[in-house]
This record gives structure tokens, sequence and C-alpha cells, in this order.
């Protein structure tokens, strides 16, 4: 079985940088939902405490969301450059 | 005095911009030159039928690549003279810094007059004292936040005005480009943000002094080499990230819209033409005006990321915290 994998990838051997730019784009998304959703999770968590606090929690919250998704486009960017090559 | 010297920086990351889009523009000419960037408004001769798939998303991907507008004749060389090639990129960023000095000019006159002002200069002064208290003073303290406060507040509406400009959408006679989607324009802006690091922190610290705060205290002496190593690339690292940062959120935002419209061609092409194609465009260009509404949202936020992390890095540079 694995055989016939790495025959069609022989035959595709251009495959590498659109394969590749996928994977870093699909998991960049991944990552950046995962760690957007923590902090949602948090932030919501420290409202509900206490809700004086509301607009200092959404302040950080918005701030530190920009910065995972900062993260999570460099992947996006290799993808980019992957797939222009 | 500072404000000067923060200018020139500033007119140095208009020519670095200029120069980076220039070398990678003509490394991409230099092995393909027959596939040079054109200006897009060029090449609507094609039909969507005779199109292949990828052809929609391609055209529209085209608008979001920097291009030349003209080189003007500066020495009799043509190699020299690109270095002075005008980009649309640069007529852009000049745009911006037009709007920014339209915006501001009136509101700085506007101190001079007694009494009620409109509604307008209430907003932007409301908006810089923002910056100013909320960003700046926390950070960096009064009398030192005092000095920069006119360099970040210029730097967030900069970036903010450039954003901006590139959410109207293009047709017709407007056709904008966001500046801020490439990352010669961010890059160049970061450049300005690590020089201002490396110039105030060695100005305030001494040179060898500078360097030496970077490295924390009480440390084993074998492990200094690899500390070293760690802090000069974390240092280097923090502009580059913040023009990744900046230059990748415009650009997906953009190349995601474009993607959605190209779906319209698409869909329309798969139907070979067909009245439902004016259906299946509808949840396209919805898609489209979602992402849109989201886009508006991440313009503005990112600006304000840009500066905020400006300002963290300076005070970090001028007060090391080891």
């Amino acid at each position: 079985m694995f055989a016939f994998i790495l025959q069609a990838s022989e035959a595709a051997s251009n495959m590498g940088p659109g394969l590749g730019a996928g994977l870093a784009a699909g998991l960049a998304a991944v990552g950046a939902g995962l760690g957007i959703g923590r902090i949602g999770g948090s932030a919501g968590e420290g409202i509900a405490r206490q809700p004086e606090a509301a607009d200092a929690i959404k302040g950080n919250a918005l701030l530190l969301s920009a910065l995972v998704e900062g993260v999570a486009l460099f992947g996006a960017v290799i993808g980019l450059l992957l797939a222009l090559k | 005095m500072r404000s000067l010297a923060l200018f020139l920086i500033g007119l140095l990351g208009f020519l670095a911009a200029g120069t980076f889009a220039d070398c990678a523009v003509a490394q991409a000419e230099a092995p393909a030159p027959a596939a040079a960037p054109q200006d897009p408004a060029h090449g609507h001769d094609a039909k969507t039928m005779e199109m292949d798939n990828g052809a929609f998303f391609k055209k529209q991907y085209s608008h979001n690549v920097p291009y030349v507008l003209f080189t003007p004749e500066v020495t009799g060389d043509p190699e020299t003279d690109k270095f002075f090639s005008f980009y649309n990129v640069n007529k852009f960023q000049w745009i911006a810094l037009a709007i920014c000095l339209l915006i501001f000019l009136p509101i700085k006159a506007s101190f001079r007059k007694q009494g009620e002002v409109s509604f307008f200069t209430r907003v932007f002064r409301g908006w810089c004292r923002w910056i100013r208290d909320e960003m700046v003073y926390p950070v960096l303290g009064e009398e030192e936040g005092k000095q920069f406060a006119p360099y970040f507040i210029f730097l967030f509406f900069f970036v903010a005005v450039m954003n901006v400009i590139g959410m109207i959408p293009s047709g017709g006679p407007i056709s904008t480009y966001t500046a801020t989607g490439t990352p010669y324009v961010t890059g160049a802006l970061a450049l300005i943000t690590l020089l201002t690091m490396l110039f105030f922190g060695m100005k305030k610290n001494g040179v060898i002094g500078f360097f030496k705060g970077l490295l924390p205290h009480g440390l084993p002496t074998a492990l200094l080499p690899l500390m070293a190593v760690v802090e000069l690339v974390g240092l280097l690292v923090k502009p580059f990230a913040l023009t990744i940062r900046l230059f990748a959120n415009m650009l997906a935002g953009h190349l995601v819209i474009a993607s959605l419209i190209g779906l319209i061609f698409l869909f329309a092409k798969m139907q070979g033409g067909a009245a439902t194609s004016y259906l299946t465009a509808v949840p396209a260009a919805g898609m489209a005006v979602f992402i849109f509404i989201i886009e508006s949202f991440v313009t503005l936020l990112q600006a304000y990321i840009f500066t905020y992390l400006s300002i963290i890095f300076l005070q970090q540079a001028m007060h090391p915290e080891h």
C-alpha cells in the first residue's frame, strides 16, 4: 500500500511545494484557533467572575489575540512563499 | 530635535521601502523578463469562459502585487535609474502622508481658536490624547513619553490610514492598493523602530552598556556566549515579527476577499454561464462582505498592535530589565 503512495508521489514530483503550502496554512489556522480560543475562554471566565473588570479584560484579550494571530500568520506567509515558488 | 531625527529616519524608511521593493522585483524580473508585474488594469481582455480555473484567482491576486509606475531619468544609465523608479506602493505612501497632513494641520490650527470646535476636531484630539495617555505614557512614563509621543501618534495614524486606503474597493477610475500589504513598507517601518531602539538605547546606556544590558544578571560564565547569541537574535527578531505580523494580516485579508470574488467567476464558468450563476454569486459575495467587515476591524487593530509593540520594544531597549 505504501509502495502505491510512493509511486504516485514520484509521478507528481512537483507536488512538494504545493502540499507543504497547504499544510502550512492549514496547521497555522489550527494553531490560531486553539490559541485564540483559550484566550477567549479565560477572558469570558474573568468577566464572569468580576464584571467590573470587563473593559480591562476585553482590551487585554484583544491585544493578546492579535499577537497569537501574528504568530499563526508566520506559517501562512511561509505557505504563501512556497506556493509562489 | 528628536522629532527631526525621527523624521529623517522616516525619510530613510521611504527610500528603504523603494529599494527593497526594487531589489525584489528586479530579482523576480531577471529569470523571467517577460513576466514583470504590469499594471493590472491592462490585462482585462480575457473572457470568463475561456480562462481556465486557476486564472480567475490569479487575475484577482494580481491586484495585490506591487508594480512600477514610472522610472524617471535621473542618471543616464537605466540600471541606476531603477533605484529611483516610482512604485504604486510609494504613491500610496505619499497619499497616506497627504491625508494625515490634511487631517492634522487643521486640528493643530484649531488649538489657537477660542470657543467651541467641530466634532471632527474633538474626535481626533481625543484619539491623539488616547494614544498618548493610554499607550505611550503607561509604558514609557511621562518625561520620556513626552518626547516620543508625536512619533508614535504619527506611526499609528500612518499605518492606520494606509490600511484603510486598502479597504476602498477598486473599480473603474478608483484603483487603490494596500501599501502595508507588502513586506517592503512594513519592513521599512519596522526598520525605523529597530533604528530607534538602537539609537536611543545606546544614547541612554552607552554602546557597551546597551549590549551588556541585554544579558541577564548573575550568569555563569560558561553560558555567556550562548546567552549573547540568544539575546542578539531576540533583539533582531522583534522588528522582524512586527514586519511579518502587519504584512501577513493585511495581505491575507485581501487575498481571502480576492479568492471569494474569484469564486464568482469560477461558479459562473462551472455552470457555463447559465442564469443561475447570478444566484451562486450571492453567497460568494456575501462571504466576501463578511470578511470585509472583519478586515475593517483588523486594519485599526493592527495599527494599534504595531504602535503598542514599538512602544514596548523602545521601553525595553532604553531600560534593560535585567
